[in-house]
């Protein structure tokens, strides 16, 4: 089989790629040679950004050591994470019957229409977190400690310096992030009080259950073509260049939206650089969310296409700006169908769109707070489970303010979120909400008129 | 509403794939040794450089191409257990490939 060959071989890659970049570290002169050559200024940036990270290399013999002791470090708690999590079932009785359900079953139930079963399932998951939340206490502990020590030998002055370093992000950018969304709060807690409201809950105090409950209906129903052609005249508004590729993406067969046995769930965008095309898959049901799912891949795809003359190398970006184009193209289509909504419809579309601003922006602001004060304490010693659901609550008390309900907070968000237990992408989504804030005063720039913006795009989303 | 990756492949037994199955595996041997030989000094940075540069996009676009390829036929057929063994070791290979450069 080719596949096992090429994997053997490929990791043998990693010799040259670090002695390139260890090599590089030795160049004293190496300005003035980055500014002798037009591939290597081409470069410019990848050279100067190996050059840092060589840096922060340490031997060859250490790095090897460190690599095979990962294996049974933070790999292994990461793995008895997934096992605990993926097998893990919850006891619930709903309408007289109990049953033992798997958890992504019973976190889904935060979407019912139904309040009882919202509230039903939030206890229950909680209950169910007591038989595994030794373990994960200690696979946390494990895996932030290892954080710190390498984060230390490596020569950063922290977990949090490494992360950024590694997201091609300032600090000074991070906290101007951290301080416009303090400024900001205020408006989500106002938009969760009245979610409180229209719930029936006097205290003006949203219950952690009722987060997600949908307020609003939205039945707008489209076949695929009607898809196309909505996408593709509402690109149009803002650039005729985009819609023409979008046109293209349906015309040419890039995308895949048939459900059909033994397809993957869900959606996603894959940019083929080395053909200058994209493949999109999604599931098409015809409802509204999901042509708001394909613009968004078809904005992957735009921003892909953007980068097509690029090198290969140079064709790379982070984390930071992966969703600027798709979340962009998404909400074009987001505001389109307003114009044509009624007014439930309208309602939803809208709330649909806030309830997922504050995932992104207030939610995201308590796990940051999370991660940073679990490391600051993971210097001094091992966090008991107690402590992670101390510091759990602490954070959405800071985040949620006086709109969340502090009688049904959620202190185990720790325990369901993978990405507390990935070694190697710490504070995982931070640069999300900066992507957020971004893209809405863009959006609300073009609309005043201010800013014309089709061809300077391109550049933006380089 | 199904796509075409003909433009990728044909298929896993087309020559095109093959064929660049063995230019990544030559590649890699050819970087190696080259490597070895050429990070000892100091001397001619620019060509080096540019040399490097040049065979790390080439090589890094193929393996891209190819585990583009069998990832997305595996994505919307990807039934057989023989299929998921696949899905593993692309996952584990794409982790590498990124980290290049
Ligand atoms: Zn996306």
């Amino acid at each position: 089989m080719y596949l096992e060959k090429i994997e053997k071989t490929v990791s043998e890659t990693t010799e040259f790629d670090v002695a390139f970049k260890k090599w590089l570290l030795k160049l004293d002169k190496i300005e003035e040679v980055i500014n002798t050559s037009d591939v290597i200024k081409q470069h410019k940036f990848i050279i100067k950004e190996s050059i840092k990270s060589a840096k922060h290399m340490l031997s060859d013999e250490q790095e090897i050591v460190i690599s095979k002791m990962k294996n049974t470090g933070s790999s292994a708690w990461s793995k008895l994470q997934e096992f605990l999590t993926s097998t893990h079932t919850v006891e619930i009785s709903l309408e007289g019957e109990v049953k033992k359900l798997p958890l992504p079953v019973v976190r889904n139930m935060a979407y019912s229409e139904e309040q009882y079963v919202r509230k039903t399932a939030y206890f229950a998951e909680l209950k169910s977190y007591e038989k595994i939340e030794n373990s994960s206490a200690a696979a946390l502990n494990g895996i932030k400690g290892e954080v710190i020590t390498l984060s230390k030998l490596r020569g950063y002055s922290s977990p949090l310096d490494m992360t950024l370093q590694n997201s091609r992000m300032d600090r000074e950018t991070l906290e101007a992030m951290l301080e416009a969304i303090k400024e900001y709060l205020p408006y989500f807690r106002d938009y969760l009080k009245k979610k409180a409201e229209l719930l029936g809950h006097k205290s003006l105090k949203l219950p952690f259950y009722d987060l997600f409950a949908p307020i609003g209906k939205v039945d707008m129903k489209f076949t695929y073509d009607e898809a196309r052609k909505f996408i593709v005249e509402n690109f149009k508004t803002f650039s005729d260049e985009l819609a023409s590729f979008a046109d293209r993406a349906f015309e040419e067969n890039w995308i895949d939206a048939e459900p059909r046995e033994g397809k993957r769930g869900g959606a996603f965008c894959y940019n083929l650089h080395p053909i200058r095309e994209s493949r999109i898959l999604a599931n098409f049901d015809g409802s509204f969310s999901n042509v708001t799912t394909i613009a968004h891949e078809l904005g992957h795809a735009y921003h892909g296409n953007c980068l097509m003359d690029e090198t290969f190398l140079n064709s790379n970006y982070p984390m930071p700006i992966a969703e600027t184009a798709s979340i962009f193209c998404e909400t074009l289509i987001v505001d389109a169908a307003l114009k044509i909504a009624n007014r439930e419809e309208k309602i939803a579309i809208l709330e649909n769109s806030l309830q997922s601003s504050t995932q992104t922006i207030v939610d995201i602001y308590s796990r940051f707070l999370f991660e940073d004060e679990v490391f600051r304490r993971r210097e001094d010693h091992s966090l008991s489970v107690d402590e992670f659901k101390e510091i759990m609550l602490d954070a959405q008390r800071k985040a949620y303010g006086d709109a969340l309900d502090e009688k049904y907070m959620h202190p185990y968000m720790w325990v369901n979120k993978p990405h507390y237990y990935y070694a190697d992408a710490n504070y995982y989504n931070f640069p999300t909400p900066l992507v957020n804030y971004l893209l809405r005063d863009l959006l609300r720039n073009i609309k005043r008129g201010k800013l014309s913006l089709q061809r300077n795009t391109r550049n933006c989303f380089h | 509403m199904r796509w075409s990756l003909e433009n990728l492949y044909t298929s896993f037994d087309s020559r095109e794939f093959l064929e660049d199955n063995n230019k990544v595996l030559a590649l890699i041997d050819e970087l190696k040794e080259w490597s070895r030989e050429n990070f000892k000094s100091l001397e001619n940075a620019k060509e080096k450089i540019e040399f490097f540069l040049g065979k790390i996009n080439e090589l890094s676009s193929l393996i891209y191409k190819i585990a583009a390829y069998s990832e997305l036929s595996l994505s919307v057929d990807a039934k057989t257990q023989r299929h998921l063994c696949i899905l593993k070791r692309l996952k584990k290979l794409f982790q590498k490939q990124q980290n290049l450069m």
